[in-house]
């Protein structure tokens, strides 16, 4: 549900750029979206089509780029796929690690007209 | 004038070119984040300790508060901010206790964000208040992710919900400093198994500090009520962790 607030700050963080740009339109937005950040992605495109009518990014063509989740073991140092935050090392079997990518909820960048 | 090929005055025609590509880099809840910053800043300002408390609904969030600045209000100056989406119940019950307290209703949201409590806790006198407690929404998937300038996050989970909760929903597991695992009174006549949901829970965040508690027979809540203390006492000597 928390799909629409991010797609309007989304929204809003184009259009403000947009504006900065001296541009009237964004063609499409190409977003990096973690498997861990906790976003649906159907619901994301789903609130973005929905709320980008009337603005500048009426008709935008949202791109994401999904990003798979790694961690790195904190007690063999190695690094693994991480699936769920439950998932221990496959190598030495410890719960405790830091997680590198996989969080992001990032507005990369956009192309205008 | 045209950008592209520098004709003027500005053209009606199209250039292919003119599509170009702007780089951003920025988080999509940048906004949030920034006046989280703002929250955080005035908070440490006025040395008070700011807990966001999450939870499914009918966990005893409410309760727990309740409990909380009724049984410590001698000894440190609470105010609550209440978000739930309709209704002002919970933000009457703990001003019935004579603690400050504000409702926000966030109509159809389905979590609290921090432009809503940077004007909810203008209700207040901050420099009066010790400890801020946020009850957000009841839900445990959608508070996880927007900070709101508290110093701890604090999760509230009844035995009457299950124990697997932690694996259900690992963001906001992982996005909490400490565990309240509530109505612990209720453990013999539920299937709750205590060493399952700590497990979990700590395989999902190694250093969560888990605290086993009853508002109805007051079981941990002692031991709560000290780290709380502890907590904000370390606030206001400028210790950051208090995890």
């Amino acid at each position: 549900m928390h799909e629409l607030g991010i797609a309007q700050q989304l929204i809003e963080m184009a259009e403000d750029a947009a504006r900065r740009q001296h541009v009237d339109r964004v063609l499409s937005v190409r977003v990096d979206i973690g498997s861990l950040s906790g976003v649906l992605l159907d619901a994301l495109t789903f609130c973005f089509d929905a709320c980008t009518r009337q603005t500048l990014l009426e008709g935008c063509r949202l791109e994401i780029n999904q990003i798979a989740a790694q961690a790195r073991c904190q007690s063999c140092a190695q690094t693994y796929a991480l699936n769920h935050y439950f998932d221990s090392c496959p190598f030495c079997c410890a719960a405790d690690k830091v997680v590198l990518c996989g969080e992001e909820l990032q507005l990369r960048e956009m192309e205008v007209d | 004038m045209c950008t592209d090929c520098g004709c003027s005055p500005p053209p009606k025609h199209q250039h292919d070119a003119a599509k170009k590509t702007v780089q951003i880099e920025k988080n999509l809840l940048d906004k949030n984040d920034r006046l989280a910053a703002q929250n955080r800043a005035r908070f440490s300002d006025e040395d008070i300790l700011v807990i966001n408390l999450l939870s499914s609904p009918g966990s005893g969030k409410t309760t727990l508060v309740e409990e909380t600045v009724t049984d410590l209000g001698a000894q440190l100056r609470f105010a609550v901010l209440e978000g739930d989406q309709q209704t002002s119940h919970d933000a009457d019950r703990i001003a019935a206790t004579g603690t400050p307290a504000h409702q926000i209703n966030t109509g159809s949201g389905c979590h609290l964000d921090a432009h809503m409590v940077g004007h909810g806790v203008e209700h207040f006198t901050l420099p009066d208040t010790d400890v801020l407690i946020i009850e957000n929404v009841g839900n445990l998937v959608c508070p996880a992710s927007f900070d709101l300038g508290e110093d701890l996050k604090a999760t509230v989970l009844s035995v009457t919900e299950g124990d697997d909760k932690p694996l259900k929903y690992p963001q906001m597991f992982r996005a909490s400093d400490v565990l309240l695992i509530n109505k612990i009174d209720l453990l013999p006549h539920v299937r709750f198994d205590l060493d399952a949901c700590r497990r979990y829970a700590l395989g999902i965040r190694p250093d969560l500090k888990i605290f086993e508690i009853s508002c109805y027979d007051k079981t941990g809540m002692n031991l709560w009520y000290n780290w709380l203390k502890t907590a904000h006492k370390q606030k206001t000597s400028g210790t950051s962790s208090c995890a």
